[in-house]
């Protein structure tokens, strides 16, 4: 590191660049250490003028090696995003050479690498023909995935020439992976577009896609919304009811449609429960005795994750009484409450203390699986063939199911359902009280 | 063709933008490379392989330095002795005993393999995981077996190991024949099959190990064929023995490492060495578990006498204070 350290120091000294002092600076930045060598080093120099900066210096290094003509794919590459990162810097001039670049690459090279690719579209993004942009995009899928960057600059480059319809489209794309764009790009947008849609537009795609709004970015907002509407806003807290503390109005709440939750559990069997090998979580006669069980239970109104329930109070701490009688306990409360009570086990429950057990067998439809096998699935399964409005009880968060639901549409779905129909269950009290964690948004 | 070129560009690319490439590439490394989907996943493979690269060179100067001091010492030692006409008595010099080579032992070892392959225990190593395995998982894979055939060898009473579903060219076997040249030699005492388990041995006999499982294997039997898979899961946690052993309907274990332990730090996951070692040793001593767990866990994972006693004492303190509390 104490090469990267000479390096940096050089750079940000803003010295002149001159042919000897680089040579020295090569010969004693080489002694400290073989991290960065001959091979190398113009590469570092300009991705270090980048962290740094320093446009200047990049690009009279840059003109040095092209005048030397020692240019290589990753200095080019290198200059090019540094052209990007100071795109607000760059004179026509410059804007000629990168053209000029890029157009050499694309000339030179029958096909290239993704980074190499990457780089290019970057550049190629601040100047006027930044529409090439898309054409090199798609060779560069053809090759890899590029990284989510390259699709911020070219809707930031469409903004900001004023073809709406692209920007969005690209980052509707971009999302579609379920990666998120810059905030630039959200900048540029609000910065280009001064109409009053402008803001709405932006919120709009914000909801519709579920980006986590960051604290810059709700800045942006406020700050924009205060600059078009010229009316005050403020940042404010939301209960977990829903309601502002500000203007005491409430959230939208969330919601499945019908037609969504169709769609959530026709797709969740097969990725989640069997995936490639139904043995992995369960075994082929289980699934269909689970699915003639369910038929059979009809529609319930809480599923309940009997273990994860019996567990609340610790697996190593407390006995099997304990188990039971806490799962009965909840068992209780939802009978109390007139609701049809569904309990997935596994079968190893059965050794627990009659008393309780015959209780929950009694008031409520139970399913025990195989002691191997995982519940979770057929929990959140249960829960959805039951049908829509249908809640479950587990403390699981379920993550890493809902990574195996590939779809971000469906998954967006799956995120909503459970944030309205999981219950996490709090404690419960020596007399059989129990409580649950405040739902958020209901 | 068009993928293996533009790897190489970026291999290249990735060479002069200063990140970790190792300097020289064979050809397997580029069939590796191949392999891989992500442009990530090749940039962790070939700081793996840098890594790597450097570590054998700084062994490689250590190496020399030590010999130069030693060379130095040599000298030293040579300054100082007088020729006095007597022959000289000691290591490297004359003595009365015959020295036993390299080989000697080799053969001493392989003998008792040949011994265990017509009376001794049968034990299946399953090595059918390979597709489940990242490359540097499957190297790993391969170093653990090569382990295990060493750590069996030298042991007083070993196991007939069978190597099953192997296939010859897969990435953990061809790494493994890396390891033992002479694996495949008609003469060397190693049983490397295609078949499957189930082809060689009653279903009846057979036990699956498997972590993933409930049932503790509580009495070790002289007379069961155990089944290890040959898996290095480091990445992907799928319960992929206990599905196989499920799917083959077979009776399965795993070693009741909580039962006779205290675990401190790290993960309870044993590598394939360390579980025929325990496996060795309950055969001959009788099946005392603890004094196997113990003999061969790694020290680091787990707790020692006192500091269980501790952390006990701590807990009675805490259970008293949560039945103090209303509600459990």
């Amino acid at each position: 590191m104490k090469q990267l350290d000479l390096l940096t120091s050089f750079i940000t000294a803003s010295n002149e660049l001159s042919e000897v002092a680089l040579s020295d600076l090569k010969k004693s930045v080489f002694l400290l250490g073989t991290d960065i060598n001959e091979k190398n080093f113009d590469a570092v120099f300009i991705e270090l003028c980048t962290q740094n900066n320093m446009f200047t210096a990049g690009k009279s290094f840059f003109q040095m090696l092209q005048n030397q003509n020692r240019l290589n794919l990753a200095s080019i590459g290198k200059f090019l995003r540094l052209c990007f990162a100071l795109r607000d810097s760059c004179s026509e001039e410059d804007k000629l050479l990168i053209k000029l670049l890029c157009c050499d690459l694309t000339e030179k090279y029958p096909v290239l690498d993704v980074g190499t690719y990457e780089s290019i579209i970057l550049g190629i993004s601040v100047t006027d023909s930044w529409k090439e942009s898309m054409n090199i995009l798609q060779k560069a899928k053809e090759v890899g995935s590029p990284i989510s960057r390259v699709y911020s600059a070219i809707a930031e480059a469409a903004f900001s020439n004023r073809d709406f319809e692209l920007g969005w489209a690209i980052l509707d794309e971009l999302l579609q992976m379920n990666k998120e764009p810059d905030i630039s790009v959200y900048k540029k947008w609000l910065c280009t577009n001064k109409d009053d849609n402008a803001l709405n537009r932006l919120l709009s795609f914000i909801s519709t896609h579920n980006i986590v709004i960051t604290q810059e970015l709700s800045d942006l907002i406020v700050d924009n919304y205060q600059r078009l509407k010229s009316s005050p806003a403020s940042i404010t807290k939301i209960s977990s009811t829903g309601i502002c503390n500000n203007c005491t109005k409430s959230l939208q709440p969330v919601d499945v449609t019908p037609e969504e939750f169709m769609l959530l559990k026709d797709s969740f069997l097969k990725p989640v429960l069997i995936g490639n090998d139904v043995y992995l979580k369960s075994k082929p006669g289980e699934i269909d005795a689970y699915l003639k069980f369910l038929t059979n239970a009809g529609r319930v109104d809480v599923v309940l994750d009997g273990l994860n329930i019996a567990y609340a109070a610790g697996i190593k701490k407390s006995s099997p009484k304990v188990h039971s009688k806490m799962l009965m306990d909840v068992v209780k409360y939802f009978v109390a409450r007139n609701m049809r009570v569904m309990v997935i086990g596994r079968k190893h429950m059965v050794t627990w203390p009659k008393k309780n057990m015959d209780f929950i067998f009694k008031s409520s439809s139970t399913f025990l699986a195989d002691n191997v096998s995982s519940d979770d699935p057929l929990l959140l399964f249960g829960a959805m063939y039951s049908g829509l409005g249908t809640i479950f009880v587990s403390r699981d968060l379920m993550k890493s199911h809902k990574f195996l639901i590939k779809e971000s549409n469906i998954r967006q779905i799956f995120e909503r359902w459970q944030q309205k129909h999981q219950y996490y269950l709090k404690h419960v009290d020596i007399s059989g009280n129990v409580t649950f964690q405040v739902i958020i948004f209901v | 063709m068009k993928k293996l070129k533009v790897i190489a560009l970026e291999v290249e690319v990735l060479r002069q933008e200063g990140h970790r490439v190792p300097s020289s590439m064979a050809a397997d490394r580029w069939r590796d490379l191949l392999m891989l989907e992500t442009k990530s996943q090749r940039m962790r493979l070939l700081a793996f392989w840098w890594t790597n690269e450097k570590k054998r060179e700084a062994d490689k100067r250590k190496k020399q330095e030590r010999k130069k001091k030693r060379e130095e010492e040599l000298a030293m030692i040579k300054e100082g002795e007088t020729d006095d006409g007597h022959i000289k008595y000691g290591f490297g010099g004359s003595t009365i005993f015959i020295r036993v080579y390299d080989s000697k032992i080799d053969a001493m070892h392989n003998s008792k393999l040949v011994r265990a392959m017509q009376f001794g225990q049968d034990l299946v190593v399953d090595c059918s995981y390979t597709s489940h395995m990242t490359i540097k998982e499957a190297s790993n894979c391969a170093k653990q077996m090569m382990m295990m055939f060493a750590e069996n060898r030298i042991h007083d009473d070993p196991f007939n190991m069978h190597f099953c579903s192997a296939v010859r060219d897969d990435n953990v076997m061809s790494r493994l024949f890396k390891f033992i040249p002479t694996m495949y030699d008609a003469s060397f005492p190693m049983n490397i099959t295609p078949k499957s388990h189930l082809d060689l041995f009653p279903k009846e006999r057979l036990v699956y190990l498997t972590p993933h499982c409930r049932e503790e294997l509580r009495t070790y039997s002289h007379h069961d064929v155990y089944i290890i898979g040959a898996m290095v899961d480091k990445a992907n946690n799928e319960p992929l023995s206990l599905a196989k052993a499920k799917s083959q309907g077979l009776r399965m274990a795993k070693l009741p490492l909580d039962r006779y332990l205290a675990w401190g730090m790290g993960s309870k996951s044993l590598t394939l060495n360390q579980v025929l070692a325990i496996l060795l040793d309950m055969k001959s001593n009788g099946g005392d578990w603890e004094a196997a767990l113990r003999k061969n866990v790694p020290q680091r994972k787990v707790v020692t006498k006192e500091q269980a006693e501790r952390e006990i004492s701590a807990r009675i303190r805490q259970e008293r204070r949560r039945q103090q509390r209303l509600y459990y």
